[in-house]
């Protein structure tokens, strides 16, 4: 038998890892793909849009379309977003906070569009409101236009986007479970004491993270938009549609340019949600580690 | 407040998780709800607080039918099993918490509110910690703010699920006591469900045994202790050993064997003669020299350590039994393992064999 | 007797509301668009449909979505499972900023990843230019499309394997090594076999987001019909040549394909939980 105390030891050398040759590996090849397949893009992104200088760059931002599609997009979230957290608010809190019959339908059909083919979230809104559509003809009476439009680019934006702040927030409130608004309501509270002044406080980085993952695919939404919006310059375009017209007209370093804007904001999306994860987990840690004052 | 719980029946699914519960409990009692997981006390304590609906019965509080009263008119206090404080309010704001969200016009003024949560404070002796965050504290420490938080609201009656139950021994032995001191202080009707025996028996005024959805003996400390009413209770409170046997001629035949004691105590049984014999450990006596009252066994282990010597003798039939000798005892006896032994019996309890069994 | 309860007591207020809101919102913008397609569709008669499915421009697309979204998502699958175990298991400088990174995927527009990888795989790209002097067409081919889609399905492997790795007991390691095992042995005893569930929900979630995906695909594959023309992009000519009756059956049927790999990856899921909690 070996002594006791050299077998702990060399235990702890080799506890949970591989030898050091494997981990260099692991990591190079790790490294080698993430490289390949991620700051590649990037880098490709950011280096085209400004390979005519700064001065080209910002010519194509300041063109009327340009200009219209960035609006347009910004109104398209500003809409999508609020509605979306509406949603995934009573959606978590009939969810986690109640037991009733047909809930795990309900989990599933808020999963749905996660699953759902971008163009065919299009597709759906152009047969209930397009010229061939359901409500087609209703809307050419009362002259009302919902596809190759602004509100067809909403609904599209609203259908791909809604799922987002929900998934965020139902499994984070059902780890929190309803002890705590148990205990406010016997101690007075009515409803929306209960949910302000206990529930949101403990989900507001979950609800922080669900509204910026929600904002990056609403403005960044390009296959359902696409088959909705019919593609009028300036009117029904949106940023991605944007690069795309200008990509197929051969305008690359235009179309990098405003590429870059929306890598941009992925990239600050991401920052912000690593930001978010390190408070969240700072937030959970205190929980868990008692310490001085 | 008195309490009068009257038949309130509960179903969950088709469990049955109370099933017809009748009890009455006095101004200013300490109540336990002492019994196993599943038994139904918790079901119980919350369908008095309001969180939860019976399907069927009443509730009076002082004579006052409450069974359709939500939560908040109820006033009670009640003190979650993991305390439920809010994390990101500190002690403070948890004990102010049931004040502030009161409405306008019933609202204590922040001087009021500030005195009110100074006292509870001191009543918890937990004075300079009202900055505090609940992560910052112990487990202690979390459930006395917890019962704070439920007083400053100033209930009818307090009621606390497992109050001790995530607690570590030592802690849970002084809070016991503490709360059975708060409790003579306030003078505030209580009510406590636990699954642990000796905290019940140690603090309640009354002890509520229960089992299966049902009550099985309600009585003092002392009465569901040395007069259980069944074989449950015997068994759910305290150590106990099992035999079965039969009775016959006021003798009682232990296991298979010809083995008979005679008992004072044994003309509890009814009827049939196969029956079962409950009786604690320290009921037990050993002796060397046989006797007529004494079934022969063999010492299989013991332990000394703590005030009683606690002995395992295998009987003649196979059994192991489990004895308790005070230290001066065992010393006289001066006994080693596989010594014979007679095992004589103080005291025991026999049941009819149709009754509970282990 | 009372008949058995739509939904469970509770002292927390607001069920009716937000219940009502959620279904609501939920049939408005869900049930109705979503069911609008399977009317539509229902209403094509056989011959029709069989019309549609037994022509070879739509026999191709499927096989191509298929076959490309397929080796995807297995690429993913070792990849990603690689990438999990160096990120959960080993520290290098960098690390912070490379698990932000995985996510970029999820959080960049489809159309931008589209151009760029493109712009990167085609002739004149930094990496299409090696590969088309050996021979390898990268972009306008399935090899291309099949990079794109593995680019969008990369995070679901890694984010689904991670926490499952990370909750891994380390003293089950332990007590696989004390034991005498060597590192491959806990490995493909030990661990694998607790990962293996999370593993194959991260590669369905990323097959089924690869098979729906457009933005990023339609730029390099090149769209020829036959040969470099996915389920999406077919949809989508349909759509823009008004053969809606087509649009909507070939839709019809990749939704259904989609529902059935969603209530796999529940399924699956489900799986994963019930291994975590032993």
């Amino acid at each position: 038998m070996t002594n006791p105390t050299t077998s702990t030891a060399k235990l702890c050398t080799t506890r949970l890892t591989e030898p050091a040759w494997v981990r260099r590996v692991f990591i190079v090849i790790a490294l080698a793909f993430l490289a390949f397949f991620l700051l590649l893009p990037v880098l490709t992104v950011l280096l085209s849009g400004l390979n005519k200088g700064f001065g080209f760059y910002f010519k194509v931002m300041a063109e009327k379309d340009a200009w219209a599609a960035i609006k347009l997009t910004l109104l398209a979230a500003a809409i999508s977003v609020p509605l979306n957290v509406l949603f995934g608010l009573a959606s978590a809190w009939a969810i986690t906070k109640f037991d009733f019959w047909g809930k795990k339908a309900l989990l599933t059909l808020i999963d749905l569009p996660f699953t759902v083919s971008p163009v065919i979230s299009g597709l759906i809104f152009i047969l209930l409101f397009g010229a061939q559509g359901a409500f087609g003809p209703w809307l050419r009476e009362h002259d009302l236009k919902i596809i190759f439009a602004v509100p067809g680019i909403v609904l599209a934006t609203l259908f791909v986007t809604f799922p987002f702040v929900a998934r965020e927030l139902i499994p984070l409130m059902q780890a929190q479970g309803t002890e705590e608004e148990n205990a406010a309501v016997v101690l007075g509270a009515n409803g929306w004491q209960t949910f302000f002044k206990v529930t949101l406080p403990n989900i507001k980085w979950g609800l922080l993270y669900g509204v910026i993952l929600c904002n990056a695919r609403a403005m960044g939404e390009f296959g359902a938009v696409s088959v909705v919006s019919g593609h009028i310059r300036g009117l029904t375009n949106t940023i991605p549609l944007h690069v795309e017209i200008l990509y197929n007209e051969y305008q690359f370093t235009a179309a990098f340019a405003v590429a870059s804007l929306l890598m941009l904001l992925a990239l600050a999306t991401l920052a912000v949600k690593s930001w978010v994860e390190r408070q969240a987990k700072i937030a959970g840690s205190v929980e868990f580690a008692p310490k001085g004052h | 407040m008195s309490i009068d719980i009257q038949s309130i029946r509960k179903k969950f699914g088709t469990f049955e998780a109370l099933a017809r519960v009748d009890l009455k409990i006095g101004s200013g009692e300490l109540v336990a709800l002492l019994g196993p997981s599943g038994s139904g006390k918790t079901t119980l304590l919350r369908i008095i607080a309001g969180l939860e609906l019976a399907d069927e019965g009443q509730i009076l509080f002082r004579g006052d039918d409450i069974s359709k009263h939500n939560v908040k008119d109820r006033g009670v206090g009640f003190v979650f099993q993991h305390y439920a404080l809010f994390r990101h309010m500190t002690v403070y704001e948890n004990i102010a918490f049931g004040l502030k969200v009161r409405p306008r016009a019933v609202r204590p003024s922040k001087a009021a509110m500030d005195k009110k949560v100074a006292e509870l404070l001191s009543l918890i002796r937990l004075e300079g910690i009202a900055a505090r965050y609940p992560s910052q504290l112990s487990g202690g420490q979390r459930q006395r703010v917890a019962l704070a938080r439920a007083l400053a609201i100033e209930p009818r009656m307090l009621l606390l699920d497992e109050p001790f139950g995530a607690l570590d021994a030592k802690v849970r032995r002084e809070l016991r006591q503490w709360i059975r001191d708060l409790h003579d202080k306030l003078n505030m009707t209580s009510i406590f469900v636990t699954h642990d025996q000796e905290e019940a028996l140690e603090i309640a005024d009354r002890v509520v045994v229960m089992n299966a959805g049902r009550i099985e003996q309600i009585g003092t400390p002392e009465e569901v202790y040395h007069y259980p009413a069944n074989p449950f209770v015997y068994d759910f409170l305290g150590n106990v050993n099992f035999f079965h046997g039969r009775l016959e001629g006021g003798k009682l035949y232990l296991g298979d064997s010809n083995a008979s004691v005679s008992l004072h105590g044994a003309a509890h049984t009814a009827g049939s003669p196969a029956a079962k014999i409950y009786i604690r450990p320290h009921l037990l006596d050993l002796d060397h020299a046989a006797s007529p009252n004494a079934f022969k066994a063999k010492v299989k282990f013991f332990n000394a350590a703590g005030p009683f010597v606690r002995i395992e003798v295998l009987s003649e039939w196979g059994d192991t039994v489990r004895v308790e000798l005070t230290q001066e005892r065992f010393q006289i006896l001066n006994l080693r393992k596989d010594d014979d032994v007679y095992v004589t019996f103080k005291d025991a309890k026999v049941f009819p064999a149709s009754d509970y069994s282990i | 007797m009372k008949f058995q309860k739509f939904k469970q007591y509770s002292v927390i207020p607001g069920f009716g509301l937000t219940l009502g809101f959620t279904v609501a919102y939920l049939s408005l913008l869900v049930l109705i668009p979503l069911s609008m397609l399977f009317i539509k569709a229902s209403a094509l008669t056989w011959p029709e449909f069989f019309e549609i499915f037994s022509s070879p421009r739509t026999l191709a697309a499927f096989r191509l979505s298929l076959g490309a979204s397929l080796t995807a998502a297995a690429l993913n699958a070792v990849f990603g499972l690689l990438v999990a175990w160096v990120l959960v298991r080993y520290e290098f400088p960098g690390k912070k900023i490379v698990d932000a990174l995985v996510d970029l995927p999820f959080a960049l527009p489809t159309a931008v990843a589209g151009i760029c990888l493109t712009a990167i795989y085609s002739q004149n790209g930094i990496i299409g230019k090696y590969l088309y002097a050996w021979g390898i067409q990268s972009a306008y081919s399935p090899l291309g499309i099949t990079i794109a889609l593995t680019f969008i399905g990369l995070p679901f492997v890694v984010r689904t394997v991670e926490p499952v790795l990370q909750d891994l007991e380390k003293e089950l390691e332990e007590a696989a090594y004390s034991l005498g095992a060597n590192s491959w042995q806990t490995f493909r005893k030990v661990i694998f076999p607790v990962i293996v569930p999370s593993l194959l929900t991260g590669s369905a979630m990323a097959f089924a987001r690869a098979l729906g995906e457009y933005g990023s695909v339609v730029f390099i594959a090149g769209n020829r019909p036959l040969k470099t023309e996915i389920v999406p992009l077919l949809i989508m000519t349909k759509l823009e040549q008004y053969e809606y009756a087509g649009a909507t059956a070939i839709a019809a049927v990749t939704l259904v394909i989609s529902f059935i790999l969603l209530f796999g990856i529940n399924f699956l899921h489900a799986w994963t939980h019930r291994h975590q909690t032993i």
